[in-house]
């Protein structure tokens, strides 16, 4: 019996939909408390309620579904079985019960004491998650770019959520001075070590396959993957070394390496069959220029010494190139995910739909609008420190979110009533 | 009844790629197929390399193939070279696609 990728190899729809139901709820549970930030994100820079949102959006939205995702994607990349589909189990119940106590003792002080069993709880569950992976790449057989991106990034994610776990113990304990220092090293290697990298790996397979492009050169993203690698590493070294020459340098060839893995999507697109700019591509379109654009503000932070810029990076960051990008991918995967599950058995016995049809498109075009024109306020309040435009702002962006879990719930139950006549159908044919 | 090679291709016409929308053979992925007596041999590729239908794909053309009456085996082979490229498939498909 020819072996099957998707059945013998990828892990079993319901594992899979777990992470991305519980960073669907995520999603909107983030985009209920974030209107309530208005009068924070107007004053300070950083505070531990601000941290609290943000770990809750970037743990339980992105990177729940970036697991997901990975744990569909990895063995059809690297054509080899996941090591351990009970460890993915296991990873997902730590996981969401770690962010749940940790998010909650960083937002209240009366809860602050449970901070480090979160704390503990998430990062272990994350040793599960990388343990998992390295253990699948004993048995690789071929390595491409996708293969070294995904290796190293998991890397990066093991030194940054251990410095993470640090970061947390001495919240409580106090026994290191430096948090500055490790903040930045934590945000250096769990958001460009793990979902920049993660994001430019896969990058590579998803956005050729949706967009049906070929014949690009690879250069600028070989390039990318090293320069990235010695970014983050004079980085972490200038850092704990306390030398801004190198952290500078790190810096620098870090950014250089964004916009090379740029250039290269550009070059993905710029050579894609499919022209039609349907909602993948327009949240593919508008997470590329929300990361540059991010860039210019982080240089201007950079410049300007001020404060807002680098909340204004954070936020056209995460809710603008992580929203776009993730819930682009989501109508992708999602749908084929439902389709296999339910459709695969029955093709050449019954009229199955395209893996579209399973999106509501005017929905999801509607809500690429909206989300849009929320970030905008949003995004705009922040340089104002007008609270008001962003509580504006954000509820539409809640409004975005919704429509979004609205298709999330519109791909689940797709067919299921006629599939269920169908079914009934054959079995009284057989009685 | 002589099964004919074009006889391939019909029954490779059955099978849908679901998320472009077209039949494989439109979209230009059958690069051959050879017929020995009662087994057929068809040679394809596929769009993208890390394409997750990949076993489904040759699932689905091997089942379509072995419908045939007069085959009773078919063996479906992937090749990556030469790869893909949107000049194979047809002006259906190119036209759709928007890249003509």
């Amino acid at each position: 019996m020819a072996k099957n990728l998707a059945t013998d190899m990828a892990p079993p729809f319901i594992l899979v939909a777990h992470y991305f139901i519980a960073g669907a709820i995520f999603y909107a549970v983030t985009a209920f408390l974030l209107p309530f930030y208005a009068n924070e994100v107007s004053g300070y820079f950083l505070s531990s309620s601000i941290a609290s949102l943000m770990h809750l959006y970037l743990l339980g939205f992105v990177m729940m579904t970036i697991f997901g995702a990975m744990y569909q994607l990895v063995p059809v990349v690297l054509e080899i079985p996941i090591f351990s589909k009970d460890f993915a189990y296991i990873q997902f119940y730590m996981f969401v019960g770690g962010i749940l106590m940790f998010t909650s003792g960083l937002a209240d002080e009366n809860l602050t004491q449970i901070l480090p069993y979160g704390a503990m709880l998430m990062y272990l569950s994350m040793l599960i998650f990388v343990a998992n992976i390295f253990l699948t790449y004993k048995n690789i057989l071929r390595w491409d770019i996708v293969a070294k991106f995904i290796l190293v990034s998991n890397i990066f994610l093991t030194i940054g959520v251990t410095i993470g776990f640090i970061i947390a113990l001495n919240l409580v304990y106090g026994f290191y001075p430096d948090i500055l220092g490790l903040v930045q090293m934590h945000i250096a290697t769990t958001i460009f070590g793990y979902v920049i990298m993660t994001i430019m790996g896969i990058g590579m397979i998803l956005l050729p396959m949706f967009s049906l492009s070929h014949g690009f050169k690879q250069t600028s993203i070989e390039i990318a993957f090293y320069t990235i690698i010695i970014g983050l590493v004079l980085f972490l070294l200038g850092t704990f070394l306390k030398l801004d020459m190198l952290k500078f340098g790190g810096i620098i060839l870090s950014i250089v390496a964004i916009f090379l893995a740029l250039y290269q999507m550009y070059l993905i697109f710029s050579t894609r069959i499919r022209k039609q700019n349907d909602f993948w591509a327009k949240n593919m379109m508008a997470s590329f220029a929300t990361l540059i654009i991010s860039f210019f503000i982080l240089l201007a932070g950079v410049l300007t010494k001020n404060d807002t810029y680098y909340l204004l990076f954070g936020f056209t960051l995460f809710f603008g190139f992580f929203t776009f990008f993730v819930v682009g991918h989501i109508y992708k995967i999602l749908p084929f995910l439902v389709w296999y599950q339910r459709y695969s058995p029955l093709v050449g016995k019954l009229k199955v739909p395209m893996l579209n049809d399973m999106i509501h498109e005017k929905i999801a075009d509607a809500q690429f609008w909206i989300t849009l024109i929320g970030l905008l306020l949003a995004t705009g309040s922040i340089i104002t420190k007008i609270s008001v435009i962003f509580q504006i702002g954000t509820v539409i962006m809640g409004v975005g979110t919704l429509l979004v879990i609205y298709n999330i719930y519109f791909t689940l139950v797709y067919g299921i009533e006629e599939l269920k006549n169908y079914y009934e159908g054959l079995e009284n044919d057989s009685n | 009844m002589t099964v004919t090679k074009e006889m391939i291709f019909d029954a490779t016409k059955t099978v849908i790629d679901p998320e472009v929308g077209f039949d494989i053979y439109a979209l230009g992925l059958i690069y051959d197929a050879i017929v020995e007596g009662d087994h057929a041999h068809v040679i394809m590729t596929l769009s993208t390399r890390g394409c997750p239908l990949h076993e489904m794909m040759k699932q689905w053309t091997k089942e379509a193939v072995e419908k045939i009456e007069g085959i009773n085996s078919c063996e479906v082979e992937i090749v990556w070279e030469p790869a893909w490229n949107i000049t194979m498939a047809s002006d259906e498909v190119k036209k759709a696609l928007g890249a003509l």
